[in-house]
């Protein structure tokens, strides 16, 4: 007979910005056999099937916090970036099959989105300071990325040209396109195109 | 060949402290003990039936560290690090009040991390603790689940938390190592695949749905 657990294995939690960071945090715990050099993952089976939850909860969490619209709660586009050029690596989903093509689109949209915020956000770090660098490096490393995973692949070419070519000129010119609100222009036309992708991407998964 | 426990407990009690310590360091039976009494004396375990409970326990564990030898079997072993765990989770886990307005976030961040420490060094010795179950007795605040589901939410319950941001990085390691260690062990497979699909359900079900329904 198997035992319910206890009133005690039960926890809440009151607070958005508790709820977003300890969504970021599971995920990331979640990405670790997936990201993992450790050779003792390998054996690992349903890849594919963590990997699409995986992917769909990050979009989750960047589409709430898009809503949320809070100063108190930014995602760390930096590390989802890393998380996500890891994932592409390791599970070797920039070489085309048949098999891997939904992973693929749905982690290069994904990235792409994860390297518009972080150009456009004000939050972005600035300069020489640590965080700046890094940052930085982990948007190189995404965009070198996302260079190579779009050959071959119209949908993602697409959608990666339409979110990131406007946002990178501008981030080249030095400026950011950023309402009287804070906000950026996200919330315009560029979103159209997103939404739409994002959606044909899911409907992919499903 | 059965280990001290003294000589293990001091080694890894030495960690625990770092370089602070500056004689040889108490075992981690003298350190669960210190942890309840702290917690005593600062009336976090206000209620006398807890106490009586941790009381008792620490002298169990104090008559094991002072003759090892009562170990015998490995399920012994297993049984007294659950017990051991048990103390540490009460003592310092469930002792940390997010509410209170004086928490003391030094406080929090270093009993925490003794206890993640201590958790880390028994599922190390002993992996199949993870999956250990009481009869359902024996324990004020335990049921019969598996340990690691009646552990797990605790540290969940501080993960993202801002008077716990320090332990964002030691929480995710820990959970992280549990990973790692389902992954070493084969007896241990099972779990992989409960844990897995407990903090998906955990993430899509508690957080992201709460987080749908705010309206701003």
């Amino acid at each position: 007979m198997t035992r319910q657990p206890s009133q005690h294995a039960f926890y809440s939690l009151r607070y958005p910005t508790q709820m977003f960071r300890q969504a970021v945090s599971i995920c990331t715990i979640l990405a670790y056999p997936l990201i993992s050099s450790d050779s003792i993952f390998e054996g690992y089976s349903s890849f594919s099937e963590d990997l699409l939850s995986l992917l769909d909860a990050w979009l989750d969490i960047i589409q709430v916090y898009r809503r949320l619209s809070s100063d108190s709660v930014v995602p760390p586009y930096a590390r989802i970036m890393d998380i996500l050029t890891s994932l592409i690596h390791r599970q070797n989903l920039l070489t085309v099959t048949t098999s891997n093509s939904i992973l693929r689109e749905k982690s290069c949209v994904l990235l792409a989105l994860c390297c518009s915020e972080l150009i456009l956000k004000p939050q972005m770090p600035d300069g020489d300071s640590s965080g700046g660098l890094e940052a930085r490096k982990s948007l190189c490393r995404a965009l070198i990325l996302l260079a190579s995973a779009v050959k071959g692949c119209e949908a993602t070419k697409r959608f990666v040209a339409s979110k990131l070519i406007h946002d990178l000129s501008t981030l080249s010119m030095g400026k950011r396109q950023v309402s009287g609100d804070g906000h950026s222009s996200l919330d315009t036309s560029p979103a159209s195109a997103e939404t739409e992708s994002d959606l044909s991407v899911r409907r992919h998964s499903q | 060949m059965a280990d001290s426990f003294g000589q293990r407990d001091g080694a890894y009690a030495h960690r625990l402290l770092g370089s602070d310590a500056e004689n040889a360091v108490p075992p981690a039976s003298t350190l669960a003990a210190q942890l309840v009494e702290n917690l005593s004396s600062s009336s976090k375990l206000a209620k006398s039936e807890e106490n009586r409970e941790l009381d008792g326990f620490l002298q169990t564990i104090q008559r094991v560290a002072d003759n090892p030898e009562l170990l015998k079997t490995t399920n012994e072993r297993i049984e007294h690090n659950h017990m051991i765990s048990y103390v540490y989770t009460r003592a310092a886990l469930d002792g940390i009040k997010l509410e209170d307005p004086v928490l003391n976030p030094n406080r929090v961040r270093n009993d925490a991390l003794k206890a993640i420490n201590f958790l880390r060094f028994s599922i190390k010795e002993t992996p199949s603790l993870l999956n250990y179950k009481t009869t359902g007795q024996g324990f004020l605040f335990r049921g019969g689940e598996p340990l690691w589901v009646w552990l797990v939410p605790r540290l969940l319950r501080l993960l993202g938390h801002e008077k716990c941001e320090d332990l964002q990085g030691s929480i995710e390691g820990f959970l992280q190592y549990l990973q790692l260690t389902a992954a070493r062990h084969g007896s241990l497979w099972g779990f992989a695949a409960s844990f897995a699909h407990y903090l998906r359900a955990t993430l899509s079900s508690k957080v992201l749905q709460a987080l749908a329904t705010l309206h701003f």
